[in-house]
């Protein structure tokens, strides 16, 4: 099992080494930057001057030479909107990504996870059916109306919440609800399944059959089961999420990655877009290691199919 | 007569509400006394592991109700206690620690994400108290108990680490593990070989002797009745239909239904003079058989299939598993040769490597001369429709999204070999020839009966008028008198259509009924082959003998005198 986690790994440093490479020459072959960046009418010879201070004159191999030198020197260049190093820009804006994703994740499982049990437990009456057409509302509102229905009522009517800015907790309260719902509407139902797929094995009937109390059929023999395809989820949403955090930190104005990388990618700002990419790029792998991690210590049956 | 230990009064059983309410189990009676094994037989749907799940007090889990009846149990303290009318808490302690259960399947009755020692010492802490070292050395105890070796080795292991004979001790530990009054046991050996079935026998009823401990026995094999149980109650759709003591229930069976159930017990050595197979039912010395022509229809010729093992970072090819490894035989035309070996010895990989399901390494297979192996793509189609294939679960074997016509006909519309009103005349014809009926071409599998299903799945193998039936332990999964009548079945088939069976099974008893011939797999190798007679009359290997000799006998006469058919040591 130490080898497939081994292999694993290795994969995800592979994946990891193909987008570094992939990401530079999809930013090139978008459109020259100076076209978009300088304005128009310029003279050629200042043309030409700005082109070697942002060293676009070079050829493209040079280039990439220097940008893989500068990757693994930590010298990741300096954006060519701002003039100012990509990595500050990050560094401030970063940690409100991170915290948007944080309070989202906890949301939707903290949440998610005992509302699947209890509507897998009550399948049969109302609750059940309530926790079920919520969840299906809640998968099925894009998330920008969901955004904007929180404001009007939650910043608007009642002035409870903060509707944008990333200044206090306070303000993430609203974008990680609206991040979080879809996931927290998958996670809702597939716990429910892997419930119900789990509730009708015959171990839970040996379970009981032992004379143990129903709160540890359900919440030792049976909970333990079915959370691993919720782990396969959970894996596959952080991927979901990070398409859904640029029009959620959009429409907050949380100032964090999403929306930045959106723009350097209109304004072909190629040093803050290729970073971007590659922080996204491992925020996602590494979110599928986790994942991979986690399916070998709750099943110790993975161990046996990997070798 | 000392007081009962469970005494079950006037029981019914019902499953479904209102209108759909249906009735399981009418009006049941029985006792069982101290000490005692009493076996419950019948077909599947007699009501008689729904009777067992009643004594555990499982009944609501299961989706049923108790409407009248009462299930009376003297415990330990003398208390007797109604499991009809007892509250759930009641029920809880008593469970796992006076009654407990061994189950049938021991592939699923363990629960995969926890280790096997976790599994046992979890009942000792619920109602011993145990603390979890104390538990856990209880619980070594228990695995020594069962043998098993290597005890603290196994009580880190999770079930999917051993194999199906260990799950089913660890499960008999887990049961013994409060010392219980009284063991259900629920087809415990159903899933289980041959030779692993009449250990764990053995070491069931060692250690309810040991602990004189009272078995209720539900099965449907008349052979593991007579190697168990004191007294008989025979059970057919939800009523008792007989209850006797065990000699005298095989020596004047009263009822004509438990006559039929004996009938179809396959006896070994029932068939000594027969030259052919012989159905279920008829007398070996007067029926006629079918003699093959001798001319071959299969040959199979060093064949070999390995599993590659692969280990490591970059998946190295560290070894191989040798499936099959050089096997070589041959079947005539109107003939069976049956299979025969326990799980892992590869007669499931022969089978299909001859039908190229699975790519053998090397070997040839020759099929009226072609060899099989060699055939390109659109050659192998052609071919494959002289050899089909029946398995051995009938419910995963048939689509369930498919009506039976559609199940039928769909080998003949990819084959291109009938369309429009062909197709229905040749279905009626096949479900005829199976012992169906026409109405039934419409229905649904959920909606066949297992022995059905099988028909089902024997009249899709004939559509294409194979001329050789790989039947992949096609009978195993079945009720031994639905077995019967399937086996009937083949052998009719053979003699009418001049049909060749390769036949895979474990079943001794029916590969003697079936077969004109036998070979003995061990370790992916043909260990022994020859005639039936040859094969049961006078084995040659030690391997061969003690297939045999694990068979139960329906006979309870011979139950003390036959010697133990294999020690109970596993390797590891």
């Amino acid at each position: 099992m130490l080898d497939q986690l081994v292999r694993r790994t290795l994969g995800a440093l592979v994946t990891l080494c193909v987008v570094i490479v992939a990401v530079f020459f999809a930013t090139r072959l978008s459109g020259n930057a100076a076209d978009y960046l300088l304005p128009p009418g310029l003279d050629a010879e200042t043309r030409r001057m700005m082109m070697v201070e942002m060293g676009l004159d070079q050829p493209v191999l040079a280039q990439f030479w220097h940008y893989l030198q500068g990757l693994i020197s930590g010298d990741i260049g300096i954006s060519l909107y701002e003039r100012r190093p990509v990595f500050d820009i990050y560094a401030e804006r970063l940690p409100n990504t991170l915290t948007l994703f944080g309070y989202a994740l906890v949301l939707a499982v903290v949440l998610g996870l005992p509302l699947g049990l209890v509507s897998a437990l009550n399948r049969a009456n109302a609750i059940g059916g309530a926790i079920m057409s919520i969840a299906f509302i809640g998968y099925a509102t894009p998330n920008f109306v969901l955004a904007i229905i929180m404001i009007l009522v939650f910043s608007f009517s009642l002035h409870w919440l903060p509707s944008s800015g990333s200044m206090t907790p306070l303000h993430f309260v609203m974008p990680a609800i609206v991040l979080a719902a879809p996931m927290l509407a998958e996670i809702v139902r597939f716990t429910r399944n892997a419930m119900l797929d789990v509730l009708g094995q015959d171990y839970l009937r040996t379970a009981r059959a032992k004379g143990l109390p129903e709160h540890v059929v359900v919440g030792k023999h049976a909970l333990r089961n079915a959370s691993i395809p919720v782990v396969t989820i959970l894996g596959l949403q952080v991927a979901g999420m990070v398409a859904r955090v640029v029009i959620v930190e959009s429409v907050f104005a949380t100032k964090g990655i999403g929306d930045l990388v959106v723009f350097a990618a209109i304004g072909r700002d190629y040093p803050v877009l290729q970073f971007g990419v590659i922080l996204i790029a491992l925020l996602v792998v590494t979110a599928s290691l986790v994942v991979d991690y986690a399916y070998a210590a709750l099943d110790p049956r993975v161990k046996v199919a990997a070798s | 007569m000392s007081k009962p230990l469970l005494s079950v009064e006037n029981l019914s059983i019902s499953f479904g509400r209102g209108d759909k309410a249906k009735r399981v189990v009418e009006d049941l009676s029985f006792s069982i006394a101290p000490g005692e094994c009493v076996a419950v037989v019948g077909e599947s749907g007699s009501g008689k592991s729904v009777t067992a799940f009643s004594v555990l007090g499982l009944t609501a889990f299961n989706g049923g109700r108790i409407e009248t009846g009462a299930i009376r149990f003297t415990r330990r303290n003398g208390e007797v206690t109604d499991f009809a009318r007892a509250d759930e808490k009641t029920l809880r302690d008593i469970r796992g620690d006076e009654i407990t259960m061994v189950f049938q399947e021991p592939m699923t009755a363990l629960n995969p994400v926890f280790t096997v020692g976790e599994q046992i010492a979890e009942v000792l802490r619920r109602h011993r108290g145990l603390d979890r070292k104390a538990a856990k050395a209880r619980a070594l105890d228990l695995i020594t108990r069962v043998r098993i070796t290597d005890p603290a080795r196994r009580f880190n292991q999770y079930p999917h680490e051993l194999s199906g004979g260990m799950r089913q001790r660890i499960v008999i530990a887990m049961a013994l593990a409060c010392a219980p009054r009284l063991l259900i046991a629920d087809e415990p050996t159903t899933a289980l070989d041959v030779t692993i079935q009449s250990q764990v026998l053995d070491l069931m009823r060692e250690l309810s002797r040991e602990d004189g401990m009272a078995l209720l026995f539900i099965t449907h094999d008349m052979g593991v009745v007579a190697e168990m149980a004191d007294r008989v109650v025979v059970m057919r759709r939800g009523n008792k239909v007989e209850e006797q003591a065990v000699d005298r229930l095989f020596a004047q069976p009263q009822h004509v239904y438990t006559r039929k159930l004996l009938d179809a017990v396959p006896r070994l050595g029932a068939m000594a003079g027969a030259a052919g197979p012989v159905p279920f039912g008829l007398d070996p010395k007067l029926a006629a058989s079918s003699r093959p022509s001798g001319e071959p229809l299969l040959e199979v010729r060093n064949l070999s299939t390995w599993f590659p093992i692969r280990k490591g970072v970059l998946q190295r090819h560290a070894g191989d598993v040798r499936a099959v490894d050089d096997v070589s035989f041959t079947i005539g035309r109107g003939e069976t040769l049956s299979l025969v070996g326990e799980s892992g010895s590869g007669k499931s990989t022969t089978g299909r490597s001859i039908l190229r399901l699975v790519r053998p390494r090397s070997g040839e297979v020759l099929v009226e001369g072609w060899d099989v192996l060699k055939l390109d793509t659109e050659a192998l189609r052609v071919a494959r429709r002289d050899m089909q294939i029946v398995f051995q679960d009938p419910y995963a074997a048939l689509d369930p999204r498919l009506n039976a016509f559609e199940q039928i006909v769909e080998p003949l519309v990819i084959h291109r070999i009938d369309k429009g009103s062909a197709l229905r005349d040749r279905a009626i014809e096949l479900v005829r020839r199976v012992g169906l009926e026409d109405e039934h071409l419409e229905r649904y599998p959920h909606e066949f009966s297992g022995g059905q299903r099988q028909r089902l799945c024997i009249a899709r193998a004939l559509s294409l008028s194979p001329k050789l039936i790989i039947a992949d332990e096609s009978v195993s999964a079945l009720d031994v008198s639905i077995q019967a009548q399937v086996v009937n079945l083949l052998i009719e088939l053979q003699q009418e259509l001049g049909l060749s069976y390769l036949f895979i099974s474990h079943d001794m008893g029916v590969v003697e009924r079936i077969s004109h011939r036998v070979a003995v797999m061990q370790h992916g190798r043909i260990v022994e082959i020859g005639t039936r007679q040859q094969v049961f009359e006078d084995p040659q290997e030690e391997y061969t003998r003690k297939l045999i000799a694990a068979v139960p006998v329906a006979d309870p006469t011979t139950r003390m005198t036959r010697k133990a058919a294999a020690k109970i040591i596993e390797p590891a």
